[in-house]
């Protein structure tokens, strides 16, 4: 047995196979320097050995091998360095693959992310899996590419054009889903190391099969370049995510190459990424969210009270979103609408939902099943008498939302109530609650099952207990967290409100409102504000605005044209908005658009910073107010909840990179220009530029 | 204007970190070369005109002998004046430039050696056990650095810490002023800004010896979220090692004269010392106490805030500026950003560090350069010192 740092080799003289267990430093397995040295002098002793075969597996409980070590590349980010590990990677993995063995992996319960499943695809001849096992490469959502072959090896398994959909797409799937290919086979966990063994000994010439594959090619060349053109379309939008373009030039490039000059022609696209700042924002994002997040929430979640079991109140779209991810995590929910047929038919609606996702495979039916099995559809409130967390979901109307908290305190007065608002503040919702202290809010993200983010919202009035509470039960709803003060709007409504304000004040100065979106999309939105506003709700978006400057005049104001046009009925969902179809421009819309007097059109790249302007200052301005306590919750919050650009990392990092002064200072401009309140600097400037810093917020 | 005292020539020696380039560097080496390089900066060696030494020094056991330190270095030095070791915690070498000044007004001397100087790297732990023996069982040893506290009194940064909540300084503004510090070094380095005030030194560590030139510890690299990560030590609410400073080790030396024998000598000088002011407060307040102290100054010279170009307040904890600007801005937001817009442009001991024994001289050094730079004007230096004592002098260039 011969020790290395990362890889355990052991030969078994007797079988002649030779096994690989992975155990890298850390809590998962990553590839770094040192890894691939390991890799590499594994694979020269398995060759000196004589192995009849090599088995691969992991010591890590969760993770076969999951990518790049980014700790190690973000530490020391330059180009040429990349460019080292990336070709000792390729070098390392050639040496595997080439030896005059089979090669088998054993994924058991574990992740294969990225490099790691690159790994699984190049060397391994045969890939054992158990039920529960990923696969994916996720490389897109830090800035990356898979840059070891992924591209090309995957599309052996699953064809061309689903392998760039896993790529560009930065998709993580069950093992089961590349099962069809007879690379992949699933394996119960209790026979997969005796099966594993016995298709090596039985299959010593299946070798070198990533190599020499004698398949034939997957797809023609034009129709790959066709994919790929296609591809950019939907990618390239924004020209600061250079990943993208260079995933698919890297995938241009290799079309109608040997596997081998493929390989290395990747280098080349990939390594000059880690020098865009882009790109090394969304690293440290990843790391703000997986390792930093969790250490902002409050240190005392013991007070949380032991969650048996939930009941949704309200089962609207939201309601029923939450309902769902409660009941997916195995929480039991008693979901309330208006009366027992309401509930019911909720309940119908959820299963509806589900149903695409067995159909494409992507969700096994037992998971399904459990998750429908842990709804229960009533209206009698009686019930609620030893739920310990009630999730109030119903329409955003003070008076009505009041009476629901009543109603509940008076069957059980000892549960946690979660107010889902977007903007209502937790002190008006309980101001007339006999218990305040046990109401808290939880703001989700629509479409709640989907959405990463949950914004807790502590009240001033609300206990540690409650607050914990909430924060537990996101977690077990595996949302990353963030908790705020109250106020009108939270964080994250107000901040996203002033985006789109800011979409119709550009409009009125002259900008044609669908190429408002536009830019919005080029300066790298998920959508644009006038787009949001037809998807959102005009109602809803006029509603937030309306009270938001109610409570705040000093910081709001509200475009004619929104209100002419919620006038007029032009609030989307169903009814016209800015787009017929959910896509097409409506040109009817602009009618309503209300031109600016004497205001000069700012030209798009002004126009884009504005968008991004609105939203900094305001996240700056919670901080006044103490809505919000620390930069790093603000750029979480903000990326992962209302589409703030990934790779600018949040609004604290951009005022970092733009430094203080400067954004001050355009925000003064900006203010002056064209009068709207919520460009006024917050106060948070002056005192960071006090303290005699100019950026290194976050 | 016969009778007025001039500062002839301030060097420092850069500032280690805890366990960093100077931890092998006895005291007594550090404090006589920074006064060496003081008593030739001046373009003429003056060592034959000086009166008298004073030296501050906090923690005296890390030298090999703890007494009479101040004799120690001027007999290092060859200069057989009269040498007073004055001990008022991190305020030391400010009371020592203070007495130094009653001197020269009560006309006893004309040219004094002023020096701070701490090792904290070589604070030995120590136990009052072994002296009577020990029987059976351990020996406990006691840390005169962790925490820094007094008998009687809670620690320092449990003080600090208190003074922020009672002044209503929030975390994020203790942890944003810290990065500033680091920051604002940064840029000062970059621009040059410590090449008048540091003298290199050749040290020795590890068996490597090299010349340490630039101080040890900011870390401009940081953020004021990561800052905000670190939790408070010592019992404290905010006091975290993010926004305190460091134990470091560095020396500061400063040469004072009567305003006519630095003309007849052809000396030129960096600046006037105006007055110095004194001030003391129930024992938590240190900080506090850098204000208190500049309010009696400026009282005293009749000079009013507005009057100050540059303000140095000395970053014990990143709480002693901000609440002490705070205090002097008579609680006007306003008024508190402008000041602390001008208050350690060049960093502070958060980032530079805090050898307690010479932070005062060089906190005052860098106010009589920066004003020079800057073509003149007038500042204070103030400082807090352990169980509430405080310092301040104001400089006119």
């Amino acid at each position: 047995m011969q020790m290395t740092q990362s890889i355990r080799y052991r030969f078994d003289r007797i079988k002649g196979i030779a096994s690989l267990e992975i155990d890298t430093a850390g809590p998962v397995n990553a590839i770094g320097a040192q890894f691939i040295a390991d890799l590499a002098a594994a694979a020269i002793r398995a060759k000196k050995d004589s192995a009849a075969g090599v088995i691969i597996r992991s010591a890590k409980p969760r993770s076969f091998l999951d990518g790049a070590d980014l700790v190690e590349i973000r530490k020391d980010p330059s180009p040429l360095r990349l460019e080292l590990l990336l070709r000792g990677f390729h070098q390392a993995l050639d040496a595997l693959a080439t030896g005059a063995f089979p090669v088998a992996a054993v994924v058991v319960e574990q992740t294969a992310l990225g490099g790691g499943f690159e790994l699984l695809l190049w060397a391994c001849d045969r890939i054992f899996a158990t039920p529960g096992s990923k696969m994916g490469l996720p490389e897109v959502n830090v800035g990356l590419f898979p840059a070891a072959g992924g591209l090309q090896t995957l599309s052996r398994l699953v064809g061309f054009e689903t392998a760039l959909e896993i790529v560009m797409g930065g998709k993580v799937l069950p093992a089961e889903h590349f099962a069809a290919s007879p690379v992949v086979q699933i394996v119960e966990r209790h026979q997969i190391l005796a099966t594993t063994e016995k298709w090596v000994i039985d299959n010593p010439h299946v070798i070198n099969r990533n190599i020499d594959t004698g398949e034939p090619p997957a797809i023609d060349p034009h129709q790959c370049r066709t994919l790929i053109q296609r591809a950019r379309k939907t990618y390239t939008v924004c020209p600061q995510r250079p990943y993208y373009e260079a995933a698919l030039a890297a995938a241009e490039q290799a079309i109608e190459l040997p596997f081998r000059q493929a390989v290395e022609s990747q280098v080349n696209h990939f390594a000059p990424l880690i020098a865009d700042a882009g790109v090394t924002n969304k690293i440290d994002f990843f790391f703000t969210v997986n390792a930093v997040a969790p250490r902002l929430l409050p240190a005392d979640l013991q007070g949380a009270l032991p969650v048996d079991r939930v009941a949704v109140i309200g089962a609207g779209l939201m309601g029923r979103g939450i309902a769902q991810v409660c009941a997916d995590r195995d929480l039991p929910v008693l979901l309330f609408d208006v009366d027992g047929p309401s509930s019911a038919k909720a309940k119908q609606a959820i299963a509806d939902g589900l149903d695409p996702l067995v159909r494409k495979g992507r969700w096994p039916a037992a998971r399904r099943k459990r998750l429908l099995d842990n709804i229960e559809p009533t209206a009698d409130y009686r019930r609620l008498v030893d739920v310990p967390l009630v999730i109030e979901s119903v329409f955003e109307a003070l008076d009505l939302k009041r009476q629901v908290l009543q109603k509940v305190q008076s069957v059980n007065p000892r549960a946690v109530f979660a107010t889902n608002t977007s903007a209502l503040p937790i002190t008006d919702i309980s101001a007339v609650a006999p218990k305040p202290e046990q109401v808290v809010g939880m703001h989700y993200f629509s479409p709640a099952a989907l959405m990463p983010l949950l914004e807790v919202v502590r009240g001033p009035h609300t206990s540690q207990a409650a607050l914990a509470t909430a924060v537990a039960c996101g977690q077990r709803q595996q949302k990353t967290c963030i908790v705020v003060g109250d106020g009108p709007g939270f964080y994250t409504s107000r901040t996203f409100g002033v985006y789109v304000l800011t979409g119709f004040y550009l409009a009125e100065m002259g900008i044609d409102p669908w190429e408002v979106d536009r830019l919005a999309l080029r300066a790298g939105f998920p959508q644009g504000p006038l787009h949001v506003y037809g998807t959102a709700g005009g109602t809803v978006i006029h509603d937030a605005a309306g009270f938001l400057q109610s409570r705040r005049p000093e910081l709001f104001s509200l475009p004619k044209t929104l209100t002419r046009m919620v006038a007029a009925g032009y609030v989307g969902a169903g009814k016209p908005c800015f787009y017929k179809n959910g896509r097409q421009p409506d040109e009817s819309a602009r009618q309503f658009v209300t031109k600016a007097k004497k205001q000069k059109a700012p030209d798009p790249d002004a126009a884009a910073e504005m968008l991004l302007l609105s939203m900094v200052n305001q996240a700056f301005w919670c901080l006044d107010e103490g809505v919000l306590q620390d930069y790093f919750t603000m750029d979480i919050g903000a990326v992962l909840g209302i589409g703030f650009p990934d790779f600018l990392h949040g609004p604290a990092r951009y005022v970092s990179q733009l430094g203080v002064n400067r954004t001050r200072q355009r925000l003064l401009e900006v203010h002056q220009a064209t009068g709207l309140p919520f460009f006024k600097p917050a106060r948070e400037f002056d005192r960071l530029v006090a303290c005699g810093g100019d950026g290194n917020l976050v | 204007m016969a009778d007025q005292c001039v500062i002839v020539s301030a060097k420092r020696s850069p500032f280690g970190k805890y366990l960093g380039a100077l931890s092998e560097t006895e005291p007594l080496e550090l404090a006589a070369h920074v006064a060496r390089s003081a008593l030739s900066a001046a373009g003429k060696q003056i060592d034959r005109e000086i009166d008298q030494i004073f030296v501050g020094n906090c923690i005296p056991s890390a030298f090999e002998t703890g007494s009479v330190v101040g004799r120690q270095i001027g007999l290092k030095l060859a200069l057989d004046v009269f040498t007073t070791t004055i001990d008022t915690a991190c305020c030391s070498p400010l009371t020592a430039l203070r007495m130094a000044l009653w001197g020269m007004r009560l006309g006893e001397l004309d040219a004094a050696l002023i020096l701070g100087v701490e090792s904290m790297s070589r604070v030995p732990h120590f136990s009052r056990k072994l002296r009577a023996g020990v029987r059976v069982g351990p020996v406990e040893l006691t840390d005169p650095l962790y925490p820094i506290s007094y008998p009687g009194h809670r620690p320092v940064a449990v003080d600090a810490s208190d003074g922020a909540e009672k002044y209503e300084v929030s975390r994020r503004m203790l942890d944003s002023f810290a990065m500033g510090s680091h920051l604002k070094w940064e840029q000062a380095r970059l621009a040059g800004r410590f090449d008048d005030e540091i003298e290199p030194i050749r040290v020795r560590k590890q068996r490597r010896e090299f010349l340490f030139s630039q101080d040890e510890m900011p870390r401009p690299d940081g953020s004021v979220a990561e800052i905000g990560l670190l939790a408070p030590v010592f019992g404290s609410k905010s006091t975290t090692p993010g926004n305190a400073p460091g134990l470091n080790d560095g020396a500061s030396a400063m040469v004072i004269m009567r305003a006519d024998k630095a003309a007849a000598l052809k000396l030129p000088h960096l600046g006037t010392i105006v007055e110095q002011a004194s001030a003391t407060d129930t024992a938590e307040g240190i900080s506090w106490i850098p204000a208190l102290a500049v309010q009696r100054l400026l009282e005293k010279t009749g000079t009013a805030v507005d009057d100050l170009d540059l303000i140095e307040i000395n970053e014990a904890f990143a709480a002693m500026p901000l609440v002490s600007t705070k205090i002097l801005a008579d609680g006007n937001p306003q008024k508190w950003l402008e000041l602390l817009s001008k208050t350690n442009v060049n960093g502070g001991a958060v980032a530079i560090g805090h050898p307690v024994g010479a932070s005062g001289l060089r906190i005052a050094m860098t106010l009589v350069y920066e004003l020079k730079r800057r073509g003149g004007g007038q500042g204070v230096a103030a400082i807090c010192g352990g169980l509430t004592q405080g310092e301040a002098v104001l400089i006119r260039v």
